[in-house]
């Protein structure tokens, strides 16, 4: 499931409604473009803490996969 | 044989010390014989630059300029200890990346804070008598960015831009009192702080900001450089002026 906090912050970036952003959402569909991707990087690391590698999050294509790739951070991050 | 860009015997004042840019600027500017004050938040770095500096005299300064109002205060306080200062150079500074829609008036606030407010109010203290001496020279570290739009960076850009706009004002304000005042226009750098866009960007994304440059991303020393040369007898009749050390980006 993913995470509110991650979703709304997500929703701020691409501009897009919280009903738009489900599981299954497109990146590519969603003004997902490199700006997005750089802020997305900065909006986790200052909600969660974490640093998201740029390579593995180039790997995402849908909301569920940047839900997925975040909570592996944050589940694998030191205390 | 004489070295025009000696600096032997000036004091000088470099904010931002701990790092990057302003730690070369400390480094460089002690092996042109200068004796430094290098102020910054960080002891640890502090103390790694100290280290790093050639020659005596040095001293650090620990200071957090987000206290704005107290600057002025700061600087009368600290040459009431060490005597007037011969050259201030601004290196401290924030470089956040994001989107228009992501920046609240407080990211913009603090960008600006740190940026531009605190090199108003260091000049504002440096001009004071007996904080400055005969030959006093004052450089803000600038960006490309400033005159060059690139998405993400629209508080960063604008503080960058409001030095600008102020070194040109107070080149002719404080010729009066004898003290010169511009800036370097400076590119991407390899430091931490733009070694931390190669970890918020893919590699192709990263070769694509380095494609923009003829001469490649800059280091740390070719801008220090250009810093002495500005605060240095080769920079006895240049003030107002900002300039570009860039690799050729802006060409």
């Amino acid at each position: 499931m993913a995470n509110d906090e991650l979703l709304d912050g997500l929703a701020e970036i691409l501009e897009q409604d919280r009903a738009a952003l489900t599981e299954a959402a497109v990146l590519a569909d969603l003004n997902w473009d490199s700006l997005a991707f750089v802020s997305f990087i900065g909006m986790v690391d200052s909600r969660f803490g974490v640093a998201v590698p740029p390579r593995q999050l180039a790997k995402c294509r849908t909301v569920a996969d940047l839900a997925a790739l975040v909570k592996t951070l944050v589940e694998s991050a030191p205390q | 044989m004489v070295n025009p860009m000696d600096l032997t015997g000036r004091r000088i004042l470099v904010t931002g010390a701990s790092g990057g840019i302003g730690r070369a600027i400390a480094v460089t500017l002690s092996q042109l014989g200068a004796r430094i004050v290098a102020a910054a938040r960080n002891p640890e770095r502090l103390a790694e630059t100290l280290s790093r500096l050639e020659g005596e005299g040095h001293r650090t300064e620990g200071f957090d300029l987000s206290a704005v109002d107290q600057i002025p205060a700061w600087l009368k306080s600290l040459t009431a200890d060490t005597g007037p200062l011969d050259g201030l150079v601004h290196s401290a500074g924030v470089f956040p990346i994001r989107p228009l829609q992501t920046t609240s008036r407080k990211d913009l606030a603090d960008v600006l804070s740190v940026n531009f407010e605190a090199a108003f109010m260091l000049t504002k203290g440096f001009r004071q008598r007996d904080c400055h001496s005969e030959r006093a020279s004052v450089v803000y570290l600038s960006s490309v960015a400033a005159t060059r739009g690139e998405a993400g960076l629209s508080a960063y850009a604008a503080s960058k831009g409001a030095l600008e706009s102020m070194t040109r004002v107070l080149a002719r304000e404080l010729a009066r009192d004898r003290i010169r005042v511009n800036a370097v226009a400076a590119g991407l750098v390899e430091t931490a702080m733009a070694g931390g866009l190669r970890s918020v960007v893919t590699d192709e994304q990263y070769q694509a900001v380095v494609g923009k440059y003829p001469l490649g991303i800059g280091a740390p020393r070719d801008v220090a450089l250009a810093v002495a040369f500005l605060l240095a007898e080769t920079g006895r009749w240049i003030t107002g002026a900002s300039l570009i050390v860039d690799g050729g980006y802006s060409a």
